[in-house]
């Protein structure tokens, strides 16, 4: 058997899985041949055979159903409330289970629908969903009116969300029937209360999901002709989201759910929050950069103003007249070591020139001379010696005196030597001179000629 | 400056504040005039902030009991028995 060969094992196959699962599904007797109650959602026709989902009334279950070889002249439409007859079957290869239809029965809302079109149709033609009659709900309302029921789902959902963001609103809960033969009567009331009593500033009239004829109330004329008498603005928030009803059409804006009309009746507030924290962020950075502009500016004037001040001036022209004092320094160290160099060059070349050295020379020179003078003199005086030496030879060889000692004699007159009787005349006196003295004499002749005779 | 009124409204309110943010944001303005416009958004967000949020919640439930209507403020019990279907 196959569960001998399954448990053992730690892994299946899915074929393994949906095999066993389609035992154990149709082998249970309880599953067979069921009557089954509920809601037709989304029938599909596909050759001759009809599929659509059966939903609980009160709960959201579904399940799966086929019927086979459909009868077709039977209407079966979305929302259709029917009994059916089956068998339950696991459908292996999508690993679902299905109900398999044999018989549908009690199709029993076929009339309400056609005369919920009729009036829909009546209601339009009269200009009750006429858009130029909606009202504009108020942006941000501070008290809200509500009519529902106290103890459906639908109020806590719009509570959770107006009050999970915001707090300042106040709301009012109309409790009432939402189903049933009171309820369009009470939401009338609601509504009424709200438009007398106590005045809100939007009205949101609903219900949480249910079948179609749990929401009936607001398919009803009577809360549809309230709902356009209103004179505060109507937010219609019936079942979900494919749920249409009437009031849908006539309130003044609808809520997909009830969550979405507390959603609707807070969004303008969300959104001015987000803007008006938009707002303070801009606000804040504009006053910022305008003051950071202005803060560089006053930093920029505040610089130029030290630049300017006459303490930095003086500072500066402490700094200049340090730098001219450096620069002096500078130029005089510079002239005086020039002026040093030049010194020395000229002290080197004065130790060059010394005059001592040709002062040395000089006596040198001068020695020299003077010993050459002094040689030169004592030869020319030698020379001169000996020429006075012969001279003097020749002259004491020369001397008269020494003549006349010989016998000559020398005569004068007027102390002049005669050596021509023409120089004198008779009767001068003349002087003779001998060897040994003197004779004076008067000429009393004369002749010319050597006159031997005399 | 002029003195802003409490009572002013909320769409009010926003539309001066958009314009002085706007204004703000030009920056064509004196330091002294920008001042006194940030001081006054400033204030309008505190006005808007305080319509916004300050206003305590309420909640109060009515009903019609033997003909006559009855209000119960359920505000510090939100549910206040609310919503227990399930």
């Amino acid at each position: 058997m196959m569960i001998n060969n399954i448990v053992p094992k730690k892994e299946w196959s899915v074929y393994e899985l949906t095999s066993y699962l389609k035992k154990k599904v149709e082998m249970d007797v309880l599953l067979k041949n069921i009557y089954l109650r509920g809601e037709v959602i989304r029938p599909s026709i596909s050759g001759d055979h009809l599929y659509f989902e059966l939903k609980d009334l009160e709960y959201d279950a579904k399940i799966k159903c086929v019927f086979f070889w459909f009868d077709k002249s039977l209407e079966i439409k979305h929302g259709t409330k029917v009994l059916v007859k089956g068998n339950v079957i696991f459908y292996e290869k999508e690993g679902v289970i299905e109900l398999k239809v044999n018989e549908i029965t009690d199709i029993g809302l076929g009339e309400l629908f056609i005369k919920l079109k009729q009036l829909e149709e009546r209601l339009r033609q009269e200009g009750l969903f006429d858009s130029k009659y909606k009202k504009e709900i108020p942006r941000y309302p501070k008290k809200i009116g509500i009519v529902t029921s106290k103890n459906g789902a639908a109020i806590r959902d719009i509570l959770n969300t107006i009050y999970t963001r915001f707090e300042n609103i106040q709301v009012y809960i109309y409790s009432c029937s939402v189903q049933g033969q009171n309820a369009p009567y009470e939401i009338c009331e609601g509504i009424e209360y709200f438009n007398t009593s106590e005045p809100v500033e939007v009205i949101i009239v609903g219900r949480g999901g249910g079948s179609f004829e749990d929401l009936m109330a607001f398919n009803s004329e009577m809360v549809v002709r309230k709902i356009f008498e209103s004179k505060i603005p109507v937010i219609s928030a019936v079942g979900h989201e494919r749920d249409y009803v009437l009031s849908d059409f006539v309130a003044d804006m609808r809520a997909i759910t009830p969550t979405n009309a507390g959603e609707i009746v807070v969004n303008f507030q969300k959104q001015a929050l987000e803007k008006l924290s938009e707002f303070q962020k801009r606000l804040k950075n504009a006053i910022e950069k305008l003051l950071n502009l202005s803060n560089n500016k006053i930093e920029i004037l505040r610089y130029k103003l030290y630049q300017n001040s006459p303490a930095n001036t003086i500072a500066k022209c402490i700094q200049d007249v340090d730098l001219c004092r450096h620069k002096l320094s500078f130029a005089v160290n510079k002239k005086l070591h020039e002026i040093h160099r030049n010194l020395k060059s000229f002290e080197k070349r004065l130790a060059d020139r010394n005059p001592e050295l040709r002062l040395s020379v000089i006596r040198t020179n001068f020695d020299n001379c003077s010993r050459r003078l002094e040689e030169a003199f004592k030869k020319v005086l030698q020379q001169k010696e000996f020429v006075y030496k012969v001279n003097l030879e020749k002259l004491i060889a020369l001397n008269p005196l020494n003549v006349l000692k010989r016998g000559y004699s020398i005569t004068l007159h007027n102390s002049r030597i005669l050596t021509t009787i023409s120089q004198i005349s008779n009767g001068d006196e003349i002087i003779t001179r001998l060897s040994d003295g003197i004779i004076k004499s008067r000429v009393f002749f004369k002749q010319k000629g050597a006159g031997r005779d005399v | 400056m002029c003195e802003l009124q409490r009572d002013i409204k909320f769409e009010d309110a926003m539309r001066r504040l958009e314009e002085i943010v706007k204004n703000l944001e030009e920056g064509n303005l004196s330091l002294e005039e920008a001042i006194e416009l940030y001081e006054e958004g400033i204030k309008l967000t505190k006005i808007c902030n305080d319509i916004l949020r300050s206003v305590e919640k309420r909640v109060v439930l009515i009903e019609k009991l033997n003909g006559e209507y009855v209000q119960d403020d359920i505000t510090d019990d939100i549910y206040g028995g609310l919503g227990q279907r399930e």
